[in-house]
């Protein structure tokens, strides 16, 4: 597809919500109060596999200012949830699986007598034995955590012939590597609000897909689809967490019962221990090249910890699964990924689904590999990167909108036009490169996005989305799609988005499909609602509807510009006609499912690449590492908005600051230590370094405008870099994120040994 | 729990008088009690910078302020940013240089940076990462955020000299950032 001319799309407009997030105006969830309204606590299990004999409530109950204490008993639904598995309990019912889980609900007049009454209630567990590795739940013997055993799921992928391509390599690689647990860390705590008046439900929380949460919370409360309306709040960040068992639900559950407004809102603490993080993977990884460069083959292990429950362990398997071998043409790739339940914390979808922890293992290898044939880091990723028609670890043949080979030049005459500072003894400084490639979209499965259009009398426009906004920026560029397509400014469409009764189901917020899938069934109404309007305006000129243009509010016609009809004048002929003017698009991407054995299919309709290159300190002394510059370049197909697009690649740099440098949440028997800000460390303005965010276009002819995705690419080459930068630095290669100076040092105290 | 007391302070340039519990934090008593909900809650334990507010013209942590230490104070919170004129510069510089996205962090941002800019109107690049240092922001990485803030001060300079400010000073600062 050629670059569309365009006037909207490629601008970088200013966010529409913008002001009223600059304000004070923008309402989350817990803004949102009313007269007479109930606060929610839950006590929360602490002990991280036990059974519950009982729970005795009374003392709870009888506390002053407490309305009702609820158990499972009381909940009238299946009380089970689970995007992929419902193996999950709104209040638990016989057993707890990690310390955090849900056991009992109170409601009451205040916070405070809620929280008190929560502290009053009394467990009894027969406590099981913990299991707090993948290693251990799958050990013969090992105690079971659900019923059916330990193993949520495993999957292998083969192609070619690995073991004989490695017998025939000239250098082989073989490396173990560690990533951490992580935390979301996004700066609004959850929250949810609940009224139940007239036997309907109306609940407003921040939700990356309400209408899953409508059908979900009905079904685990007790109430028909129909009678829950779910309102998304403005979305005070997410990162592919805040959905599913979150306090919207909660707050549903006590309107129900007790038929009084309710309100639940974590505090910092409970939002660490009880919300979902990312997946811990250990990944084995073993690289074949050829004394040339070119790699032949690669062979890799995965084994993660899902933690308690499934959520979206299958979704973060198969991700994880298309990318491990990286953005490289490599004929013999063999891989097995197994996830296993334990009594940790619950990992979930969190940016990247699964392809940070790869991508540090893919990268961190070809640096290595290139090291071992005296290659540079740049050159090797060049001969083996994916080009046009390049086919991937699923067997995938790629289409035109590839561009890594692109991005690696960008990045590399960056990186020799910032040039790097000569080491001392005690500081060094190095350059690191990392590329990726990501999918975008749900991996091998259906994933469709609807949108609507409608029109009033005066001519403007209304797009309904079922997505909401989770601050990446997908409500401008969704309306700025819609006013590319209808010729009009970004100001002259209203938006309402995340409202079940309202809207269209679009899909979830995730995967970076937003702009790309939902994007394009904007783009799929805005063409049907000119079609439809176009009719109107012909039959009121008398020319024929191909030779009238869209254009400011008008349909001009192309033979005799003075003949022109306003979007009104459109409107009034189309509804005196009976014509509804309401246009739906539903754009679903193809896919071909991976083969259960092989791994072979083609999971995502198109791919997004991008290379970053780090710039470090190395403090000989401590191990301290300071970044001193990240450029990234990343193609998106197309920029929809431009700053939108580079705020995206400086959130996800900061984010990979993070992963490779501090971010770690630690763990003691399930039980977390640094459940807070201050032990558990965000980067800071203090932290980041100088950012190059660049931007390739290589459109792709099935988005809109050429459009793909950004916002997981944006994070997944940062952490790689850093640690490539670390050895071109000081020598030493870090393979257990996070690089923290401690680790550091000791490294540089081995290296130094004899 | 300690009775009610009634208080005073000067919330926006609005005498405002209060009766609440003194060891309430300042943070509940502008959100709960004078529903001024623009200052946001991320911690309650001064770690995340989300809930800043200008109190006597400084810059400090609502959930760490005991509600009684504000009686008498003159509190300035987001909802009393923008002037009668429309945004304030730094909140049409967060807009122009895109350093908004999920919101959360951006009245507790705006306060600190408002806060810097009033005791220094030339802050250095250096300055303003320090002077936002306590705000935490997981979505921006920061970036455009102190862009904005330095173009912001070229604006406020601008007028307090009263000269136009110069109409790009986002864009140039974008350019700085690049150079």
């Amino acid at each position: 597809m050629s670059k569309e001319s365009c006037d909207v799309v490629g601008c970088s407009v200013l966010r529409v919500d913008g002001p009223d997030k600059l304000t004070g105006k923008a309402c989350y969830a817990g803004d949102i109060a009313f007269t007479g309204m109930l606060h929610l606590k839950l006590l929360r299990s602490d002990r991280p596999h036990a059974k519950i004999l009982g729970i005795r409530i009374a003392e709870a109950q009888a506390h002053p200012g407490v309305v009702a204490v609820l158990t499972c008993r009381d909940i009238p639904g299946t009380n089970r949830i689970g995007r992929e598995i419902r193996d999950q309990n709104v209040l638990s019912v016989d057993k707890v699986r990690f310390i955090g889980d849900p056991i009992a609900l109170v409601a009451a007049k205040t916070p405070e007598a809620a929280e008190a009454a929560a502290a009053l209630i009394r467990v009894d567990y027969e406590d099981l034995p913990g299991i707090f590795s993948p290693e251990e739940a799958l050990a013969p013997g090992a105690a079971k955590i659900h019923p059916n055993g330990n193993l949520l799921m495993e999957q292998s992928l083969l192609r070619g012939d690995p073991d004989r391509a490695l017998q025939g390599a000239d250098v082989v690689v073989a490396n173990t590597y560690r990533t951490p647990m992580v935390e979301h860390a996004y700066l609004e705590p959850e929250a949810g609000v609940a009224r139940f008046d007239g036997g309907n439900l109306t609940v407003w929380m921040p939700s990356k897909y309400s209408h899953f949460d409508q059908r979900e919370l009905a079904e685990a409360i007790g109430l028909s689809q129909g009678l829950v309306r779910v309102v998304n709040t403005t979305i005070g960040g997410c990162f592919g967490d805040k959905t599913s068992l979150s306090p919207g639900y909660y707050a549903a559950l006590a309107a129900l019962k007790t038929g009084r407004p309710a309100k639940m809102v974590y505090s910092r603490e409970e939002s660490f221990m009880a919300t979902r993080k990312r997946h811990p993977f250990v990944i084995r990884y073993t690289t074949g090249a050829s004394r040339d460069g070119r790699i032949l083959a690669a062979k890799i292990e995965i084994l993660a910890d899902t933690g308690a429950y499934c959520a979206s362990g299958p979704t973060v398997l198969v991700k994880s699964l298309i990318h491990a071998a990286g953005p490289y043409d490599i004929p013999n790739i063999s891989m097995k990924v197994t996830f296993a339940y334990t009594n940790n914390p619950v990992g979930g979808s969190m940016r990247g689904l699964g392809v940070p922890q790869v991508a540090f293992a893919h990268e961190s290898q070809v640096d290595i590999v290139a090291l071992e044939l005296g290659m540079d880091p740049f050159d090797i990723r060049v001969k083996n990167g994916f080009r046009p028609g390049s086919v991937t670890a699923t067997g995938q043949k790629l289409g035109d909108s590839v561009s890594l080979v692109e991005t690696l030049a960008a990045v590399r005459a960056e990186v020799e036009r910032i040039g790097t500072p000569p080491s001392t003894a005690a500081k060094r400084y190095g350059w690191g490169v990392a590329a990726m490639f990501y999918g975008i979209g749900a991996g091998g499965r259906s994933n469709p996005g609807g949108a609507r259009l409608e029109v009033d009398d005066a001519g403007v426009f209304t797009l309904f989305v079922g997505i909401g906004d989770v601050g990446q920026g997908s409500s401008t560029a969704l309306v700025q799609i819609a006013a590319e397509v209808l010729r009009c400014r970004v100001e002259e469409i209203r938006l309402v988005s995340g409202d079940t009764e309202r809207c269209p189901d679009s899909g979830v917020t995730a995967a970076s499909r937003v702009t790309y899938i939902v994007g394009r069934s904007v783009q799929i109404a805005a063409e049907k609602m000119i079609g439809l309007l176009r009719e109107a305006a012909a039959s009121i000129t008398g020319v024929a509807p191909g030779s009238l243009r869209l254009d400011g509010g008008f349909f001009l016609s192309s033979e005799d510009p003075s003949r022109r009809v306003s979007v009104a004048q459109a409107v009034a002929a189309a509804r005196g006609e009976g014509i509804p003017l309401t246009a739906e698009g539903v754009f679903d991407p193809e896919f071909i499912a991976l083969n259960p054995v092989t791994g072979q299919g083609a999971p995502m309709a198109t791919y997004a690449f991008a290379t970053q290159a780090a710039l470090v300190a190395v403090d000989t002394g401590s191990g301290e590492v300071e970044v001193l510059s990240i450029v990234a370049c990343h193609d998106v197909g197309r920029a929809v908005n431009p700053d939108g697009v580079t705020g995206q690649i400086e959130g996800g740099i900061s984010m990979g600051v993070g992963f490779s440098l501090t971010e770690e949440i630690l763990l003691e028997e399930g039980r977390i230590r640094n459940a807070g800000f201050s032990q558990y460390f965000l980067p800071t303005s203090l932290d980041m370094p100088e950012t190059v965010a660049l931007i390739a276009e290589a459109p792709e002819a099935t988005g809109p405008f050429g459009a793909k995705g950004v916002g997981e690419p944006a994070l997944l080459p940062t952490a790689p870099a850093i640690v490539n930068a670390i050895h071109a630095a000081a020598g030493v290669r870090v393979k257990e994120l996070p690089a923290t100076a401690e680790k550091v040092w000791r490294l540089l105290q081995e290296s130094e040994r004899p | 729990m300690a009775d009610k007391k009634k208080m005073k302070l000067k919330v926006n340039g609005v005498w405002r008088e209060v009766e609440t519990r003194p060891d309430r934090i300042l943070l509940d008593l502008l959100r709960e009690e004078l529903g001024l909900t623009g200052t946001k809650k991320g911690c309650e334990a001064g770690e995340c910078g989300a809930c800043t507010v200008i109190m006597n013209g400084r810059a400090v942590l609502a959930c760490l302020v005991p509600a009684a230490k504000a009686d008498g104070a003159e509190i300035m919170t987001i909802e009393g940013l923008a002037g009668k004129g429309g945004l304030h510069p730094l909140q049409q510089a967060f807009l122009e240089a895109g350093a908004v996205q999920c919101g959360y962090c951006t009245p507790g941002m705006l306060l600190a940076a408002k806060a810097l800019l009033d005791t220094n109107p030339e802050p250095s690049l250096e300055d303003v990462k320090r002077a936002i240092s306590g705000n935490l922001c997981r979505c921006t990485g920061y970036t455009k955020i102190v862009q904005a803030v330095r173009a912001a001060a070229v604006i406020v300079r601008a007028e307090r000299s009263g000269a136009a400010g110069p109409q790009d000073a986002v864009k140039q600062a974008k350019r700085a950032a690049h150079r």
